[in-house]
């Protein structure tokens, strides 16, 4: 959390993440420099190694963009989430590997500056099937390249993370180059129908799932109409799980309303880290605990526990006839609010 | 205070989910089948393909990966009614290799300026390249060129049409 900061905070899950994607990458460009010398042994080891490298960025992206919309539809891929960061690095440093390998490969036998000769070489730009597709694969990587550079949370920090968050979802962006980048370029010469296949599947899949996870999202969490004095009514007081949240959409923005203790709090749904949704997540050692990386917040102030600083806006909170009622006036970050007490009366109404 | 990038994010997923698509339906739809040639363009192929009997017995210059043999041999149509028959036993997946024939009498790193250029090389079977007119009683050297790395892999002394030349070395840099 905001406390202090170090390169990498590692511990058990941390290591035996990377261990695994570390362990699938040297197997992934083992076995496709492997196979593919001895299935095609015209092709030069400098080919193999553009190629293997560019396929494992290509494939770690598709997986990086997975995650998220998983997540949203099955709290189980949770632990794919804490380290999406160095997944998204990992992708990066193999896209790089691919770029400069291509870099001298095609582009420093010349007397022009390498990078200039990538983007001044092919000036085809009214030709779909001699498209300058290295350019695209060029402005891609500086995508990665940034994302990469500020993952650390000090950038988070530094940055707020509205703005870190706008900077990433350049993901997109990214993803949409690199797709035009091999269908303009390597399948324009590879004709197969497989190569054009593993593509076609690997970019319904990422879509589809973006807006399946947008739609159910969509459904759930509707505003609600206010009473006379303010108080929006969220759900009966049963409905909340103990030490569980029930997220309620108010004035736009998202509340996620607490049970625990026999009270009831109510704080906003955004986490200030990654403003990940603290209603999915639960109450740990008194602590509302965000489902994405572990950061606390007391349920009534709003407020990380010392010596962290992050705070998140309050809500008031009643509770009449067992259902539950908060007013949609966001009190400032850190601000105590006193919870709605649940007697055993109010419980059953 | 993160309506607006979700707002954003929708955004970004409608745009990616059309996009995207399109653009790669219409990269599948451009593509053009790779041409096939059956042989190398006309320019890289002199006439001297009509073999007739040897002139000489074949050199061999050996490589650091591999041997090239050459052979003189009559071709009547060819300008100088001379050929050079050139066999390549080299690892594949080599960058394209010209043979030239040059009346200097050593070959530098450089490919000489009044070098003749006789073909393509390529890695299946024997190559058979015409000589041009100057080269009528043999001699001369054969240099084999390797455009992408502009330098000269080796060369070799033709012997003249009677039989009498002197056996074959690598290049400056093979």
């Amino acid at each position: 959390m905001s406390h202090n900061y170090q390169a990498v905070g590692w511990g058990r899950q941390k290591r035996v993440y990377d261990l695994t994607l570390v362990g699938g990458v040297v197997v992934y460009l083992g076995l496709w420099i492997g196979l593919g010398s001895a299935l095609r042994p015209n092709v030069t080891i400098e080919t193999l190694i553009i190629r293997a490298f560019g396929t494992l960025a290509f494939l770690l992206l598709h997986v990086v963009l997975s995650i998220g919309p998983l997540c949203r539809l099955d709290p189980r891929f949770l632990p794919l989430l804490y380290n999406r960061r160095h997944l998204g690095v990992v992708t990066f440093l193999a896209g790089a590997t691919h770029g400069v390998f291509a870099l001298f490969q095609f582009h420093t036998r010349g007397d022009v500056n390498p990078l200039t000769s990538v983007l001044t070489s092919n000036t085809r730009v009214d030709s779909l099937s001699q498209f300058p597709f290295q350019p695209l694969g060029l402005a891609a990587l500086a995508i990665l390249f940034l994302m990469a550079a500020t993952s650390h949370d000090f950038w988070l920090s530094q940055l707020s993370a509205p703005v870190w968050k706008a900077l990433h979802m350049m993901v997109y962006v990214a993803y949409g180059l690199l797709v035009a980048h091999v269908t303009l370029g390597v399948l324009q010469a590879e004709t197969a129908p497989p190569f054009a296949a593993v593509v076609g599947i690997g970019m319904a899949w990422v879509i589809g799932l973006q807006l399946v996870a947008g739609f159910r999202e969509r459904g759930r969490h509707l505003p609600a109409t206010p009473a006379a004095d303010g108080f929006v009514e969220v759900c009966g007081v049963d409905d909340i799980p103990d030490k569980r949240a029930r997220i309620a959409c108010l004035s736009g923005e998202r509340v996620a309303v607490f049970r625990y203790d026999g009270k009831l709090s109510a704080v906003s749904n955004v986490c200030q880290h990654q403003n990940g949704p603290l209603g999915e997540g639960r109450i740990i050692n008194g602590c509302i605990t965000c489902p994405w990386h572990g950061f606390q917040y007391d349920p009534e102030t709003g407020a990380s526990p010392p010596p962290f600083t992050e705070k998140i806006p309050t809500f008031r909170v009643r509770v009449h006839r067992s259902r539950v009622w908060v007013h949609p006036q966001p009190h400032a970050a850190g601000t105590r609010l006193e919870p709605a007490c649940l007697t055993s009366r109010s419980s059953r109404g | 205070m993160i309506r607006p990038l979700r707002s954003r994010h929708r955004i970004m997923i409608v745009a990616v989910g059309i996009v995207v698509p399109v653009v790669f339906a219409a990269g599948l739809l451009a593509r053009k089948p790779a041409p096939r040639v059956p042989g190398f363009p006309a320019i890289l192929t002199p006439p001297g393909a009509a073999v007739g009997d040897s002139v000489a017995a074949p050199r061999v210059t050996n490589l650091d990966d591999g041997r090239l043999a050459v052979t003189l041999v009559g071709s009547p149509e060819s300008a100088s009614g001379l050929a050079v028959a050139i066999d390549i036993d080299v690892h594949r997946g080599r960058p394209e290799w010209l043979a030239y024939w040059t009346v200097a009498d050593t070959v530098g790193e450089t490919l000489p300026d009044d070098a003749w250029l006789l073909g393509a090389l390529s890695d299946a079977g024997t190559n058979i390249l015409g000589l041009p007119e100057p080269a009528t009683a043999g001699g001369g050297r054969l240099v084999i060129y390797v455009p992408v790395d502009d330098r000269v892999l080796a060369s070799q002394p033709l012997p003249d049409a009677e039989g009498g030349a002197a056996g074959g070395d690598p290049g400056p840099t093979p």
